[in-house]
């Protein structure tokens, strides 16, 4: 064990994490707001655009994240004749994907809201709108925190995919010392040091936000 | 920690008679371990039948014939056969491996078995690359852990982009995603039969293919050179050169 290897690249390795960081939070910002509106379309009235959100889903939810991310890397830019930089095409590709699973998660937690509650706002006067806003989004939503920090921590892991197209995240950077130094055991474990210490910071702020948020049932 | 005192005062004591008795006595008995990544024709690369094909493959059974070993192939990504090598996972890499005074200092090598330039190959519509240092602010696309990649990071200003695959790398230049690539010319010849958008616009310096071994396996590294240098004397080589790399 050469523990020297480690310290000696650390700074490399944080700045693989810097990078790995940014992916994830851009993709999870950008799908939840996309997930968001696929959620809308999903939970129309119009027949044809809740099928057509369907065959969405069930197509970025059945094809692997790095075929994915070989298609917009690779092939976007023959078809639409224009270059797409590595971490744009990555957070594009993380981004699209994500918006299927928190589409899915964020109908569960609206159709977890009893019916009852929607009936009673209605009755008592509340406008559809009002109702969504006041009554049943507030409640869906710290539902649905725990399964979309799950998606933060899978995002996160599965950034990693994102060393196939050569961003030099913290996977790629653990692979480029490891193939400098032939010395693949110090480096992948120090890399999974730094992944374990992102995922637990991300479980704790998780559970802050559901201490926070949380509503009296 | 007696105990393990004597464990390992025991293993020191028996690791020279472990070393002294021979690799080659033992991939004699258990056949030889060659690991190789197939991506990287035509040193070796999968043919339409997906059968492991290409000059490395051929000169690895040629060599193991002359010395009477059954051959295993084991296949690996590229930037992992070292560390297979010196995890004794696998006794040669035969992967058209540049020969450097990097991997000397972890492995030995055989013979070198080629010698040719490393190339530059752009986009036929990609100006201003004539030679190394107009890379400089340039995506160069290299496999990662190879001599190239070494070569591109030397380039001061040069933007390296290392795939894991050299195969992604020759693709990353043709779809605009990168803006040169360096690999051993007889591989870039291949590439550019694939994508007739490429050129080569520059060749470097000439570098020696070897096989590596580990360094405590000297003797069978003198056998595999003998076998070598048998197969350079009767033609045999120069014929295998011939049918892969013109």
């Amino acid at each position: 064990m050469d523990f020297g290897l480690i310290r000696d690249n650390l700074p490399f390795l944080l700045q693989g994490a810097w990078i790995t960081v940014k992916v994830t939070a851009l993709s999870l910002l950008f799908g939840i707001l996309l997930g968001t509106l696929v959620t809308l379309a999903r939970m129309s009235p119009l027949r044809w655009l809740s099928a057509l959100t369907l065959g969405y889903i069930e197509l970025l939810r059945g094809t692997p994240l790095l075929v994915q991310i070989f298609l917009i890397f690779f092939g976007l830019p023959q078809l639409i004749q224009q270059q797409i930089n590595e971490f744009a095409a990555g957070v594009l590709a993380f981004s699209i994907n994500s918006s299927a699973y928190v589409a899915e998660i964020l109908r569960s937690g609206i159709q977890s809201i009893p019916k009852g509650q929607r009936e009673a706002a209605l009755s008592l006067g509340l406008s559809p709108s009002q109702t969504l806003r006041y009554v049943i989004l507030p409640q869906a939503f710290t539902r649905v925190i725990p399964p979309l920090v799950n998606e933060g921590i899978s995002l996160l892991k599965n950034s990693s995919l994102l060393s196939a197209i050569a961003v030099v995240e913290l996977t790629r950077a653990g692979q480029l010392v490891a193939s400098r130094t032939f010395k693949p055991f110090e480096m992948y474990l120090a890399v999974s040091m730094l992944y374990l210490g992102m995922t637990l910071l991300l479980s704790w702020v998780s559970r802050g936000l559901e201490r926070r948020w949380s509503v009296p049932h | 920690m007696r105990k393990f005192g004597m464990v390992v005062l025991v293993v020191l004591l028996a690791l020279p008679g472990a070393l002294a008795q021979s690799c080659l006595a033992e991939v004699k008995a258990r056949g030889l371990n060659v690991g190789t990544s197939p991506d990287y024709p035509p040193f070796e690369f999968l043919d339409n039948a997906n059968k492991i094909v290409g000059f490395d493959i051929d000169l690895v059974n040629l060599l193991a014939k002359e010395l009477g070993i059954k051959v295993n192939w084991i296949t690996q990504s590229f930037d992992g056969l070292i560390p297979a090598l010196l995890a004794k996972k696998i006794d040669v890499v035969a992967a058209g491996l540049t020969i450097t005074e990097e991997r000397k200092k972890s492995v030995d090598f055989s013979r070198p078995y080629i010698s040719g330039p490393n190339v530059i190959i752009t986009r036929k519509d990609t100006p201003g690359i004539r030679k190394l240092e107009d890379l400089a602010g340039k995506r160069v696309a290299v496999q990662i852990g190879s001599a190239q990649e070494k070569i591109a990071q030397g380039v001061k200003g040069a933007i390296v982009k290392s795939y894991n695959l050299y195969t992604e790398a020759a693709l990353a230049v043709q779809t605009r995603q990168a803006d040169a690539l360096i690999v051993h010319r007889s591989v870039g010849r291949a590439f550019i039969q694939q994508y007739p958008d490429l050129q080569v616009v520059a060749e470097l310096n000439s570098v020696d293919t070897g096989l590596a071994l580990r360094k405590e396996c000297a003797d069978l590294r003198q056998a595999v050179d003998v076998a070598m240098e048998k197969l350079e004397r009767s033609g045999k080589l120069e014929e295998l050169v011939a049918r892969w790399f013109k």
